[in-house]
């Protein structure tokens, strides 16, 4: 069960999930998540340590198969794709940001913002122009030929936004992205990625526990115990 | 907030009448706090009562005729006082959760569900706040104005979750509190 969507549209969502069951060992951290994204979505998902919100974030992407259910991306099942399709997707379709950057040590800030635009069969001028752009967006751009050993954490935090951003990806999933920066540059990111969502309506998944980052999706999906907890209301029950 | 130094600040730049002063309040400080054009009327008349401020004139631009009104030198002495003395801080910000939160508990009603009713309200009242705030169309007035609510609201929604935590102690304190007081009352 969830919080209904603020504008239903017709067609297939970009994503969707049903019934989705993740168990580590003992531990269940998904307990039957059905979801739904539409594209000009933005979703918040909290919920405190543990509550699994990471785990459907990672589940919602491919990275991370679940033990039941399933999740579509436009219709495809996400299981169903080989390791390939899959990786294809999360460097197109998908961008990531998480709480570190994991940018790739022995690149420069700019290579890594081009990257992917380079796989994704971008020539090298455009892409460094791309990057450089982004990076300028985000007020790192004098750190351009830098490797991440040479910048604080907050600096590789706004690289790896402007990296998940570059290719203009479908859906952006950020999971903490805002962890690392001061709060002056976490809502300059904030911004930035509903920019994206209002101007491109590609859709975002933003996983946080704090409310106040929360707020800046259109709806919220709480999740406790593994579980989506209805919304709360006034009326007798 | 104190009304009267609010509208007392407002009109001490320049000579005003009650219509503006309603509409200038609307503008630098009506965001979440609208005022009611009675309330303006009744506190000018309070304030002129005072000697804070004085009418100074009628005049008319579009519309009926209207007084206008300036600040005294009492008033402006008024005011200095007002700005540069601290707020008195509050130990209860939300005084009402507060209470239904004890006496919940001392009905035995579902007090989890009065703080999860609540917490899905602040949610959504921070999330409109935010779309103010990042709106194109909001200028910085409104930007500052929905900053200083989200990060109230934010206050309010740590101790709504801090008070959850508690709840089974709380309880327990609760009933020891009504035990108390119902022995004292049968000595």
């Amino acid at each position: 069960m969830e919080s209904s969507p603020s504008h239903k549209q017709s067609g297939t969502p970009l994503l969707r999930s049903e019934q989705l069951r993740v168990t580590y060992g003992l531990t269940r951290a998904l307990d039957g998540v059905d979801l739904t994204v539409e594209r000009g979505d933005s979703i918040a998902i909290i919920g405190s340590s543990g509550s699994g919100k990471s785990t459907l974030l990672h589940c919602l992407s491919g990275l991370v198969a679940p033990s039941e259910g399933r999740a579509w991306f436009t219709g495809r099942d996400l299981n169903t794709m080989s390791d390939a399709e899959r990786s294809a997707l999360r460097r197109q379709r998908f961008g990531f940001v998480f709480q570190f950057g994991h940018l790739v040590p022995e690149l420069t800030a700019l290579e890594n913002v081009s990257l992917n635009l380079r796989l994704n069969g971008v020539g090298r001028g455009p892409a460094e122009e791309t990057a450089r752009s982004w990076l300028r967006d985000l007020g790192v751009e004098e750190l351009a030929r830098r490797r991440p050993g040479e910048m604080s954490g907050g600096q590789q935090q706004r690289v790896a936004v402007a990296r998940a951003l570059a290719p203009e990806p479908d859906v952006i999933f950020a999971d903490e992205p805002t962890g690392a920066l001061d709060t002056a540059n976490g809502e300059l990111v904030l911004d930035l990625l509903v920019q994206q969502v209002r101007n491109r309506r590609c859709a975002l998944v933003l996983v946080t526990h704090d409310d106040k980052i929360a707020a800046y999706a259109e709806r919220e999906v709480v999740l406790r115990d593994g579980r989506v907890v209805p919304p709360a209301t006034g009326a007798p029950r | 907030m104190a009304a009267p130094e609010t509208l007392l600040a407002l009109m001490e730049p320049r000579p005003i009448h009650g219509y503006e002063l309603h509409q200038r309040y609307a503008a630098l400080l009506g965001l979440r706090r609208p005022l009611r054009s009675g309330q303006i009327y009744s506190t000018l008349q309070r304030l002129q009562r005072d000697g804070l401020v004085t009418a100074v004139g009628v005049g008319r631009a579009s519309g009926p005729d209207r007084t206008f009104f300036q600040v005294t030198e009492a008033g402006t002495s008024g005011l200095d006082r007002w700005f540069f003395e601290p707020e008195g801080a509050q130990h209860y910000l939300q005084p009402d959760l507060y209470a239904k939160v004890v006496l919940a508990l001392l009905t035995q009603r579902d007090a989890a569900r009065v703080l999860d009713v609540q917490r899905a309200a602040h949610r959504a009242l921070m999330r409109e706040m935010t779309k103010i705030k990042t709106s194109s169309n909001s200028g910085r007035l409104e930007v500052i104005a929905a900053d200083l609510a989200i990060l109230h609201l934010d206050a309010d929604l740590r101790w709504i979750d801090s008070t959850e935590r508690r709840l089974a102690n709380i309880q327990h304190d609760v009933e020891s509190h009504a035990a108390l007081i119902h022995d004292a009352d049968n000595k």
